[in-house]
């Protein structure tokens, strides 16, 4: 029951009492609570005038740095007994320091004021505002006014500085990049030799090779190296993923996203980024560093999402990305999307699929029991398995345990050729 | 903050004294009993923090007050004194409630001056009216108290403003976190 309504309930009850009963003296008890009413219906406030001015800084910040936000509220109405000023953080931000809500007096053309601090977490964010709630003093009556006051916050994901990655890509793009154009020209790798032919330059003669063939000369021929065309896959699949939480793997794949879209456009490629979850949020393959920030915005936004139509990765629209083009999936990955992948192989997409680690960051939830060491092994067992039957399909899938750092990671597992290629002579 | 609370409940045991001086001497001791009952109600109340009991012993205490008619005075010192400790109770809770108060003392003052001017009104014209003893016929007392009944109407049927934009701002920026 409201407040209004108790007090209401007490006067209009000792009325009906006093008249039932014919008894004045009983009626007259009514006349504090009757009163206490009508003073405070008399103060309750008529009419909110109130201006707001709200500034977050900076507003565009790395994970873990401090975000401060000042609110600032001024009454140009009458005086206002006993107002409750709420700026709406928006869910995910925790306070480290102030208040997001206060309560006080506003005199005419005084201003409130509400400052804190939070820690920035990935993702875009709005504040849309302030709520202003004015009560009369004894608080029975209360009016709501919603402030405007917007501001944005983009706190892009961590980006890793990484020093190589090997790739191996089928089709490389027209202009120099870092990747084997499998194709003899001007490049740094040795590719072959050939007869000399006029206009060869001086320093690409093999002497040696020369000195065996008294009357020729022959030019080495190195291998060209292009830019490629690289498609980066976002899983935000929820049924892939833990949903919040820190089990989840999410954050780790929107981390290593952007680690390697960093990577990716600064050797010269053309990236594009695709985040398949609740919805499509595609980003258009560019290269530079305009596009580093559209990924990094675009990863910034990701969040986990439902869909009945992207639950499976069947629906990938594939026809977003050119033939040929190298796809980097980043998923911790469910049983049926081998067969997907697979799918998604035969049409002729290099993949390569990196997978942080979900069981690992659930197991360090779960107590060690004999139970869950057996569902760990099975689940090991499992992942073993689908890697298995992906590398079967011409698939690399790299599992990441997310303790080690990522670019330790890159380092370790695709800094260089898979054993098996560099002895069939792949370089680099 | 708990000077209020140490307030509140001298105006609880102030206003329970009061009611008890009435419904002795307007011969009503067996009210004592569930007097008691109501004090170990309130008590409780405050003791665990439980929200909604303030208005629960207001209400009991009022019902008693109702019982000591006989003794006026005393009953609507009781009933001003219960209704101090219901306000006080709702003003501390709002006060905790709030993570920052500003001005709080100037905030404290300006409540009790309101809440005492606004007690010592009800209670003046309360005694002012027994004091009288206005001698009215039913038809009168009727009237009486219809006009206090729709007066009261009126002041709730006056809807709090709300404003229409906070639907539309929520549900804006519920698309875009979308």
């Amino acid at each position: 029951m409201s407040r209004v309504g108790a007090l209401a309930l007490v006067v209009c009850g000792l009325l009906a009492t006093g008249l039932a009963l014919f008894d004045a003296t009983v009626a007259a008890l009514a006349l504090p609570p009757l009163v206490y009413l009508v003073v405070g219906a008399l103060l309750r406030p008529s009419r909110i005038d109130l201006a707001i001015e709200g500034r977050t800084t900076p507003s565009l910040a790395m994970p873990g740095e401090l975000i401060s936000v000042e609110i600032g509220v001024q009454n140009r109405g009458g005086r206002l007994e006993e107002v409750e000023l709420e700026d709406t953080v928006p869910p995910g931000l925790s306070l480290t320091r102030g208040a997001s809500r206060s309560l006080g007096s506003l005199g005419s053309g005084a201003v409130a004021r509400l400052a804190y601090q939070m820690v920035a977490q990935t993702g875009l964010r709005f504040f849309p505002g302030a709520r202003a709630v004015a009560r009369d003093p004894f608080g029975l009556f209360e009016s709501v006014r919603f402030l405007a006051a917007e501001r944005s916050l983009l706190v892009r994901p961590t980006v890793r500085k990484l020093r190589r990655l090997y790739l191996r890509p089928s089709r490389v793009g027209a202009l120099a990049g870092p990747y084997s154009a499998r194709v003899g020209g001007s490049g740094t790798e040795f590719f072959g030799i050939r007869g000399y032919a006029p206009g060869d330059p001086w320093r690409w003669i093999d002497w040696k090779h020369s000195a065996r063939f008294p009357g020729r000369l022959f030019t080495k021929v190195f291998e060209q190296e292009r830019m490629a065309e690289i498609g980066l896959i976002l899983d935000a699949r929820a049924g892939a993923n833990v949903e919040g939480g820190p089990p989840s793997a999410f954050p780790y794949s929107v981390q290593a996203a952007a680690s390697l879209a960093d990577l990716l456009l600064q050797q010269g490629n053309r990236v594009g980024l695709l985040v398949y979850g609740g919805h499509l949020d595609w980003t258009l393959a560019l290269s530079g560093k305009v596009q580093r920030e559209r990924i990094l915005r675009a990863l910034a936004r990701a969040s986990l999402g439902h869909s009945q139509v992207f639950e499976q990765l069947r629906n990938l629209p594939s026809r977003l990305f050119p033939p040929d083009t190298q796809l980097i999936l980043l998923s911790p990955l469910l049983r049926g999307d081998v067969t997907d992948l697979i799918g998604l192989r035969a049409r002729h997409f290099p993949l390569l699929v990196i997978s942080p680690d979900q069981v690992g960051l659930e197991a360090r939830f779960l107590d060690g029991g004999a139970s869950t060491a057996t569902a760990l092994r099975l689940a090991r067992v499992e992942q073993a398995a689908v890697s298995r039957r992906l590398a079967q399909a011409g698939i690399v899938r790299v599992l990441w345990d997310t303790l080690l750092p990522f670019e330790e990671l890159i380092e370790r597992e695709l800094s260089r050729p898979a054993p098996w290629l560099a002895t069939i002579g792949a370089r680099r | 903050v708990n000077r209020i609370r140490n307030l509140a409940l001298l105006c609880m045991v102030l206003s329970t004294a009061a009611l008890s001086v009435g419904l002795v001497t307007a011969d009503r001791s067996i009210a004592l009993a569930p007097l008691g009952l109501v004090i170990a109600i309130g008590l409780l109340g405050e003791l665990r923090g439980w929200s909604g009991f303030p208005t629960l012993w207001l209400l009991g205490q009022v019902v008693l007050c109702a019982s000591a008619g006989r003794s006026p005075v005393w009953a609507i010192a009781a009933i001003s004194l219960a209704l101090a400790y219901w306000d006080l109770s709702g003003f501390l809770r709002r006060l905790r409630h709030a993570p920052r108060v500003d001005e709080l003392d100037v905030l404290t003052r300006r409540h009790l001056v309101v809440l005492g001017g606004a007690l010592w009104m009800g209670a003046g014209a309360g005694v002012l009216t027994t004091a009288l003893a206005i001698e009215a016929g039913f038809g009168a007392s009727m009237a009486a108290g219809l006009a206090a009944l729709a007066g009261i109407a009126a002041i709730l049927r006056r809807p709090a403003p709300l404003d229409p934009p906070v639907a539309a701002t929520a549900s804006g920026q519920a698309d875009r976190n979308s």
